[in-house]
């Protein structure tokens, strides 16, 4: 038995996909669940300084929105004639319709600015310098506290996505005030308590003065930018309820149990990343979760902001009551749990592989696939019985297969050519092939392809068998079964001799211009002559060859207006040519007379031809069960290929992953992380012990010896480049030595990055290099190593505080993986050195204990 | 350490024993491209700079010197000797084969050939009834209902605890108490790492376990048991107390397990295809068990390998 304790929101389909997954391995499991909040939520949108009731728990409630939609569109109405004259004022003229928009808004609150407001923190964040738009943000603001304190529904945790803005916000409120001086008293001991255990440079801090005087005023602010003692200290007070107002991003949703009265949604777009997008279902549930605390309130209340415009119904119900997304594997293979696996004997990657959630699908219907392959298997095959003894069908049927391959790509061939363009006019007779196995048709062009009609129109003859007595409205799809059907002929040897008689006809086609229309239905089906005839569309692979003659057609009258005398004309024309003997005229030879040079064509024109003689000397040639045990034999053949297939599917290489394994190994033996025989070698071990960089290029750089002639703060400083994780960082500014190391470092990743495209994987060196390797701090942690102090440090980059703790602290981690590392080479400098380095950055504010352990 | 092995040997067999080891030793000469080293010779290091000093060297006036017999390996700018006769180094997942020597609280403690013994916790230990959960008092009090002192159990090397003491997992179906069988002790150098360790050799109805240590286990075949079977624990124990492991098997336990001392004491490396080999060769010569040990298998083993290193000299030539 096993417990699983799961505390996210979690959909009925995705629970059982959940609990399916983890009974494949263990073969009881029992759920038991809640699926109702303790506490009800009630979703609203705040616009225009009121509050519009859109959700109650998981129902959406359209009155809302559509109360609030009508209160937009007044305005809007309302305002666009008076501000017309207002517009001209304004100035910009790149961002007029936005404009309109705010002005429209604008109004009618006590806006009085001029500049948009936009939707995405990131842009508003740009032109913050703004005065305009910074009393619009704050008077927005205020509106919305106001309206809260009114409703007393604080305190309140406001969603913001992304740093900066969550500190832009709060700074906003500068005039804010929501404390009681006994709070503030609180507020200030806590504050005094918590910060005594810095030393006195530290509690100077910029960061620790600006949200201390916040705080003050019941404003918090929570995010990864802040020192970590910081966001300990902000938690806690929020947790006592001192804090009215938390400025938070999406962390503190996720790690923090800190509900509070409401909860608010700045927007409901995010960065995640790569680009911007709604929020998704699950996250908004997360976030809105944090509403409604236990025991306290009655009832939650969630709030969306709307600033210009209020949010589309489809998208409101998307994250409100929406599917949450399907659960989707965050297997990744990486080289260490690889390594991890060999050196055990116990587990092999594969069956890891088969376990994860990636290949659960596949996995799941193994036990159908293996009762399907035993059922193909059981099929009884009919054995065939030659009646000449000795069955040779087997060989035949191969070149039968390989002859029509051959002559697939000789047609292919013969269309493209040039010349074959020149024959394909109308008029021209050929032979098609058949939807029937074994007959070819003889028939005429009479349309070639246009822009508009993709295919060619050709009159055929069909024989007298039944299926060309179907009805006119037959349908089309048959053309497609054609192709299914093949069974070579010898259709291409002619004799040579007869060639020479032929007739020339060379009449030009018809040069009255016709409109191009077509007014008989594919295929027009008739019988003219004593023969019955089709008229129907082709594609040029259909084509089996060319014959020489020519014969004149009337190409409109046969297509526009059907006229039984134009067809019977044809249908005789056509008669001519079948000579005694052979069913068509002479073909063209592709090689001769349709001037093919491609050289591999003309190859396989040739084999094809050797290949028929072959065929010819076989005795099945003759037999006449030929045809019989042809199919049978191509319907084993299919069987075959279904179990063969089926097989596939069970296999260890089926699995999606397999291709990524086998190259990832490929390259661990490259680089003698292991030998032949998969057994991990030194390097391989050492490559184990590396969890917080990427284990190859940390492995290379140790194997290397990067850091011999590296001072331990030196060495240190370039380490970071592997645990530091923000893109776009201001340049740090490197001593020459440090910059020669980094340089060596990148065109290690470089080599690796090559290395792994080698073999296939998904790798671009240069974005592989970039992604693990990020130089932004080294010169602060070179700085910190160097016994400078956090304020200093601080000033030398635009990294947050809270992120340059973050990368210290897990540079610490690396140092002692590196120290292992180095015990397992057996090199105690190096063990040495990583010691001192690890000393050098462990001191002050970065390595402070945290409140929560040591209690305030 | 295994009981030296001491064979008569007549004039001719003499001459014909000398003879191998000098072929063997010729081919090992003509093979082997590692440079071999002893304590205090300089590995020459090319004066290129930046070399990493691993295990086994030491830098003396401003040179690279051995502080071991080995044959010398470099990785990139790593440069170690590899000592050819050492004892037994655990690594990270290795499996080993051990005797019990001590319990102690939550704790068995092995004796693994290794410097130190080996420590193998209640809780790197599956339960005999399946579960997964938190032991207890109870289940330290019963400890000995698992493993008893000198007992032989197989288990995987988990690592170093920061203390420096060396711990063991047997959270395995493979794990466990070894029965019916000979613990075989061989110097550990002559076990390479494998991909497998473990042998089925079904031709024989016997389990092999080529421990890393050194230790190997020549036992009756089991059949891994479901974890899910726990009811009738009390019947299957009396079910294997009644049968008895048949004549048949034991003589081939006892041929491999003379096959390994053969290949030990010859010196040669020990791997499953080499053991099988000379078993089948015993066989199919027809020398008795008790034989195997003697004058002449000894002398014809060790050309046996000669001609095995030819051919496959030759194969590498092409």
């Amino acid at each position: 038995m096993l417990t699983l304790f799961c505390f996210q929101p979690l959909s009925q389909t995705q629970l059982n996909l959940l609990t399916g997954l983890v009974a494949q391995s263990k073969k009881k499991i029992r759920v038991l669940g809640t699926s109702k909040r303790p506490v009800p939520l009630e979703h609203c949108l705040f616009y225009s300084g009121e509050l519009y009731r859109v959700g109650d728990n998981e129902v959406f409630l359209p009155q809302g929105l559509r109360a609030a939609k009508e209160v937009h569109k007044k305005k809007n109405s309302g305002m666009l004639a008076s501000n017309s004259g207002a517009l001209l004022g304004g100035g910009h003229g790149a961002n007029q319709p936005r404009q309109r928009e705010n002005f429209s808004r604008g109004k009618g609150q006590m806006h009085s600015g001029s500049q948009s407001t936009s939707n995405f923190p990131g842009t508003s964040g740009a032109n913050s310098s703004n005065w305009g738009q910074r009393k619009s943000e704050s008077s927005l603001w205020f509106l919305l506290l106001h309206k809260l304190l009114k409703k007393s529904l604080l305190p309140v945790v406001i969603f913001c996505f992304s740093k900066n803005r969550c500190d832009k916000s709060a700074d906003n409120l500068k005039s804010a005030d929501l404390t009681s001086s006994s709070e503030k008293s609180e507020i200030r001991i806590f504050c005094d308590k918590a910060f005594s255990r810095l030393k006195g440079s530290d509690r100077n801090l910029p960061q620790i003065v600006r949200v201390q005087s916040l705080l003050r005023r019941g404003i918090g602010v929570h995010h990864a930018g802040l020192l970590p003692i910081v966001k300990e200290v902000v938690e806690m007070l929020f947790c006592r309820g001192v804090i009215k107002v938390l400025f938070s991003t999406e962390t503190f949703a996720m790690g923090v149990n800190a509900p509070a009265r409401t909860a608010v949604f700045d927007s409901l777009r995010k960065y995640d990343g790569k680009d911007f997008r709604q929020l998704l279902p699950g996250e908004y549930i997360q976030m809105a979760g944090r509403a409604g605390r236990r025991g306290l309130d009655d009832i939650g209340t969630v709030i969306l902001m709307c600033r210009d415009d209020i949010p589309e119904e489809s998208d409101l119900k998307h994250v409100m009551v929406g599917k949450p997304t399907k659960l989707e594997s965050q297997f990744r293979l990486t080289y260490t749990m690889i390594l991890h696996l060999l050196r055990v004997e116990e587990l092999k990657v594969e069956d890891m592989l088969k376990r994860s959630f990636a290949e659960f699908h596949a996995q799941k219907n193994l036990p159908e696939t293996k009762k399907l392959l035993l059922l193909k298997l059981s099929e009884s095959t009919k054995s065939i019985e030659c009646i000449k003894g000795e069955p040779a069908i087997e060989e035949y049927f191969e070149m039968a297969v390989q002859a029509e391959a051959y002559r697939d790509h000789i047609s292919e061939a013969v269309m493209q050519s040039q010349s074959a363009h020149h024959f394909l006019s109308p008029g021209k007779v050929v032979v098609v092939k058949s939807q029937s196995d074994d007959d070819h048709l003889l028939g005429v062009i009479i349309k070639t392809p246009s822009s508009t009609h993709k295919k060619y129109v050709v009159l055929v003859l069909t024989t007298d068998m039944a299926s060309s007595v179907q009805s006119p409205s037959a349908p089309m799809n048959k053309l497609k079964e054609k192709e299914n059907s093949n069974t070579p002929q010898g259709y291409f040897i002619q004799p040579k001799g007869k060639r020479g008689m032929d007739e020339e006809y060379f009449t030009s086609v018809s040069s009255r211009k016709g409109t191009g229309a077509i007014n008989i239905k594919f295929p027009y089906r008739g019988n003219a002559a004593g023969m019955n005839y089709e008229v129907r569309e082709i594609e040029s692979k259909e084509f089996m060859g060319f014959c020489h003659p020519k014969i004149k057609i009337d190409q409109i009258s046969i297509l526009e207006n059907p006229n039984n005398a134009v067809y019977s004309k044809t249908v005789q024309q056509l008669l001519e040519h079948r000579l005694d003997g052979t069913k068509y005229p002479p073909l063209l030879d592709p090689v001769k007379d349709l001037k093919l040079k491609d050289m591999i064509a003309v190859e396989s024109y040739q084999k094809h031809n050797k290949l028929l003689q072959k065929m010819a000397e076989n005795k099945c040639h003759g037999c006449i069960k030929l045809k019989e045990h042809l199919l049978l034999l191509k319907e084993q053949n299919k069987l075959m290929e279904e179990v063969n297939a089926l097989k596939f599917q069970m296999s260890d290489e089926a699995l999606q992953q397999m291709p990524d394994f086998q190259g990832r190994i490929d390259v661990l033996k490259e680089i003698h992380c292991i030998d032949s025989d998969l057994v991990v070698q030194i390097k391989g071990r050492v490559a184990c012990e590396m969890n917080s960089g990427d284990e190859l290029i940390c492995t290379e750089c140790l194997f290397e010896n990067q850091f011999d002639d590296l001072e331990p703060e030196e060495a240190v400083a370039i380490m970071s480049a592997f645990v530091f994780q923000q893109k776009n960082t201001s340049e740090p500014t490197l001593t020459p030595k440090l910059a020669q190391a980094k340089k060596r470092l990148w065109d290690t990743a470089i080599k690796l990055g090559e290395l792994q495209a080698q073999f296939k994987l998904a790798v671009y060196p240069d974005e592989y290099a970039k992604e693990n390797l990020k130089f932004g701090l080294v010169e602060v942690v070179y700085e910190w190593a160097k016994g400078t102090s956090f304020a200093d440090i601080c000033a030398l980059t635009d990294v947050p505080e809270g992120l340059i703790v973050r990368t210290i602290v897990r540079l610490d981690e690396t140092c002692r993986e590196f120290k292992n590392a180095a015990s397992i080479m057996g090199n105690s400098a190096l063990h040495k050195k990583m010691e001192t380095a690890s000393d050098a950055i462990k001191r002050d504010i970065v390595f402070a204990a945290s409140l929560y352990v040591t209690g305030v | 350490m295994m009981r030296e092995l001491h064979v008569s040997l007549n004039q001719t067999q003499k001459v014909r024993l000398q003879a191998a080891f000098q072929h063997l030793s010729d081919i090992g000469s003509q093979a082997s491209s590692g440079l071999l080293v002893s304590v205090s010779d300089t590995i020459p290091v090319n004066n290129e700079d930046g070399i990493l000093k691993g295990h086994g060297t030491s830098e003396h006036d401003g040179q690279v010197v051995a502080t071991l017999c080995g044959v010398v390996e470099r990785v990139n700018k790593l440069v170690y000797v590899r000592a050819l006769r050492a004892r037994y180094k655990p690594e990270v997942g290795d499996i080993i084969v051990g005797r019990v020597i001590e319990i102690a609280p939550k704790r068995w403690k092995l004796e693994i050939n290794f410097s130190q013994d080996a420590v193998l916790m209640l809780q790197s230990m599956n339960l005999p009834d399946g579960i997964q959960r938190r032991r207890t008092v109870v289940d330290e009090l019963n400890m000995r209902t698992i493993f008893e002192e000198n007992d032989v159990i197989c288990a995987e090397v988990r690592g170093f605890q920061h203390d420096g003491s060396l711990h063991l997992q047997a959270r395995s179906q493979k794990y466990g108490k070894l029965e019916r069988g000979q613990l075989l002790r061989v110097p550990a150098y002559l076990v390479k790492r494998r991909k497998q360790h473990f042998h089925d050799l079904e031709q024989y109805g016997v389990d092999l376990i080529l421990g890393c240590n050194g230790f190997i286990w020549v036992g009756e075949h089991v059949v891994p048991a479901d974890n899910e079977m726990v009811e009738d624990q009390e019947s299957t124990l009396k079910d294997k107390e009644q049968s008895y492991t048949p004549l048949e098997i034991r003589q081939n336990i006892c041929r491999i397990a003379n096959s390994v001392r053969l290949i030990s004491a010859l010196g040669f490396a020990i791997s499953v295809d080499a053991i099988i080999d000379t078993a089948e060769a015993s066989k199919s010569s027809n020398i008795d068990i008790k034989d195997m040990l003697g004058a002449e298998f000894y002398v014809q083993t060790a050309e046996r390998e000669v001609q095995k290193r030819i051919s496959l000299l030759k194969k590498k030539r092409g």
